[in-house]
């Protein structure tokens, strides 16, 4: 799966452009964060995209897997 | 953070991993430390058992240095995460070193098959562009990784990849004592040098004693006649299964014949009722070199289990491979001994290598003119080398086992389809014919031209090579008439005109398992429109 990350900044109307790669009509995924430049934004930025993977939402968030969840 | 996360660490992490109320969270083990950037490679662990499409294990309660996960865990070998450091919310529990030892032996496994398919997969044949050689081996994932395996064990030398080798090649022969070297040639060596061992009493060969043979051979089927000070006696063979004329063989035995030493040629057996007949009634040893021959049987039972002892190559152009390497066997435990001890340096000792004692007697013998109590690892009882194989060499001919029963099938059925082919060629060219009584394991396809061809064989050779089909000479031909053999001491018994023949007009073709009927039926094209037949 293709992904890429942007910053932009939200105009006064409250929009934001983005230029993607693919052509039209394809489907996409878009997730926003706000970008404040610090560690823990990456980090979030980097496991929000590694949790929409076929593993995480199929494997991981099964509710089987909630016996973790009291350790 | 109040604490260090380090590698073979189980943590927990928040999940999703940007739900940071950690109302849900999940375990995963932490392959290494953070990086520069904070960033830590990890491995999650599910109660949900692995399916079969992915790649994955279970850890049990002695994988943990500590108390281990309360509930059934499964590490997800082929899901890996990058997560940062600020994610984790606690440490649940630390894998054993070995047990992460054994984390690392598993990935690095797992990637080996996409390896293999593209670095050894099959690839498409252009005729007369693309090589057909004569030989070849056949290796892919499953050596690979066993190879791997073998080097992560950082043994290197003969281990526990051999000794799994020497008992499967010793249920495939049905036989005892299977012994690994380094080489076809190092078995033939050992063979012959132990019937020549003092332990043997009187039986054992003396300097000038003859040893039955063929000259239209490969030479390391007879140098370790000539090495150990014996005699060989050349018999002519016969055309069509290029094994020795067991007629002349009866006639060729003198006073001196203490034992008959032969290849069963390009994996056709020779006549193993006569020849053992003759060695019963004669009381001579027989050697059978089966370098040629893993698989073939006389009246079903597996070439190499009828003489005293046997020998094997795994030279990549043989049946199975391991590089380099080779095998003796024998059903007698004194002749194992004695190849043994002159394998390994001479030694009278017989442990394993990273073995000591196991005749629990190390320092209380009394041998030769040692001291009473020489350390039993340093008495040497024969001339020995050291010609064992590394366990890297024996993982390979591990996996390869696994294969041998398809490898067989596959130059048997290459063999029948060359056998059919090429009948539209037999004016010119001799069609090779297996032993009656035996089921080959063909290592080629020998054909000899037959004089009325018309042609040489070094031209149609030639003009095969010029389409990029390999062909092979029956190896040495008539090793009388090479240049090494000038000044050695040996016998001719009758003559040698069928070997000349075969020096002169015949050459094998591939069958290897690595080829398919696509370019086998090429290669029948070619030679057809040679000789301007089938048509």
């Amino acid at each position: 799966m293709n992904t890429i990350q942007q910053i932009v900044t939200v105009r006064k109307d409250g929009q934001v452009t983005l230029r993607v790669p693919w052509p039209a009509e394809t489907r996409v995924r878009v997730i926003v964060l706000e970008e404040s430049g610090t560690e823990q934004d990456e980090a979030i930025a980097l496991a929000c995209w590694q949790e929409q993977s076929g593993f995480a939402r199929q494997v991981l968030a099964d509710p089987a897997e909630d016996v973790w969840n009291a350790l | 953070m109040p604490f260090k996360i380090q590698a073979g660490g189980i943590y927990k992490l928040p999940f999703p991993f940007t739900d940071l109320s950690s109302k849900k969270a999940r375990p995963a083990l932490a392959l290494s430390a953070p990086d520069v950037n904070g960033d830590i490679r990890f491995l999650f662990i599910t109660t949900t058992p692995v399916r079969s499409s992915e790649r994955g294990y279970a850890f049990d309660a002695g994988d943990y240095a500590g108390t281990p996960l309360p509930f059934p865990s499964f590490l997800r070998l082929d899901k890996p995460f990058l997560l940062h450091q600020s994610l984790v919310i606690k440490p649940l529990a630390q894998l054993s070193r070995a047990a992460f030892a054994r984390v690392f032996r598993r990935l690095i496994i797992a990637e080996i098959p996409c390896f293999a398919e593209l670095e050894h997969g099959p690839r498409p044949f252009v005729s007369g562009t693309t090589l057909i050689p004569p030989s070849g081996k056949v290796v892919g994932a499953p050596e690979l990784e066993n190879m791997v395996e073998a080097a992560l064990d950082g043994w290197l030398t003969t281990g526990r990849f051999n000794t799994a080798f020497e008992q499967e090649l010793g249920k495939f022969l049905d036989l005892p004592h299977v012994l690994t070297v380094n080489s076809g040639s190092s078995a033939n060596l050992l063979a012959v040098s132990a019937l020549c061992s003092p332990s043997l009493g009187e039986r054992a060969l003396q300097p000038g004693d003859e040893v039955l043979t063929v000259a239209a051979g490969f030479p390391t089927t007879v140098n370790p006649i000539l090495v150990n000070g014996l005699t060989p006696v050349f018999v002519d063979v016969e055309l069509g299964t290029y094994n020795v004329d067991v007629e002349q063989l009866a006639a060729a035995i003198g006073p001196r014949t203490r034992a008959i030493m032969l290849a069963h040629t390009l994996g056709n057996p020779f006549n193993l009722d006569v020849v053992t007949r003759l060695a019963h009634e004669h009381g001579l040893w027989l050697v059978e070199d089966c370098c040629d021959a893993l698989g073939s049987t006389w009246r079903s039972r597996k070439v190499g289990t009828f003489g005293d002892v046997g020998t094997l190559s795994f030279y990549p152009a043989h049946h199975i491979t391991m590089g380099e390497g080779g095998a003796v066997f024998t059903r007698d435990p004194l002749l194992a001994r004695i190849v043994a001890s002159i394998r390994d340096w001479g030694r009278d000792c017989w442990c394993a290598p990273g073995r000591d004692n196991t005749c629990g007697k190390r320092f209380d013998w009394r041998l030769g003119k040692l001291p009473v109590g020489y350390d039993h690892k340093y008495v040497y009882s024969h001339l020995g080398y050291n010609l064992k194989i590394t366990d890297m060499q024996a993982a390979c001919g591990l996996a390869q086992l696994e294969r041998l029963p398809g490898l067989i099938e596959a130059r048997r059925r290459h063999f029948r389809f060359l056998r059919e082919r090429l009948q539209s060629c037999e004016e010119f060219l001799l069609l090779p014919e297996a032993t009656p009584g035996s089921e080959p394991s063909w290592f080629g396809f020998p054909v000899t031209l037959r004089e009325s061809a018309g042609t040489t064989r070094l031209d149609l050779l030639r003009y095969l090579d010029q389409y990029r089909i390999g062909v092979r000479l029956l190896f040495a031909g008539n090793l009388t008439r090479q240049p090494y053999f000038a000044n050695r001491q040996y016998r001719i018994a009758g003559n040698l005109t069928v070997t000349d023949l075969v020096a002169e007009n015949t050459f094998w073709l591939g069958l290897w398992p690595g080829l398919d009927t696509v370019q086998l039926d090429y290669l029948a094209d070619r030679l057809e429109a040679y000789f301007g037949a089938g048509f």
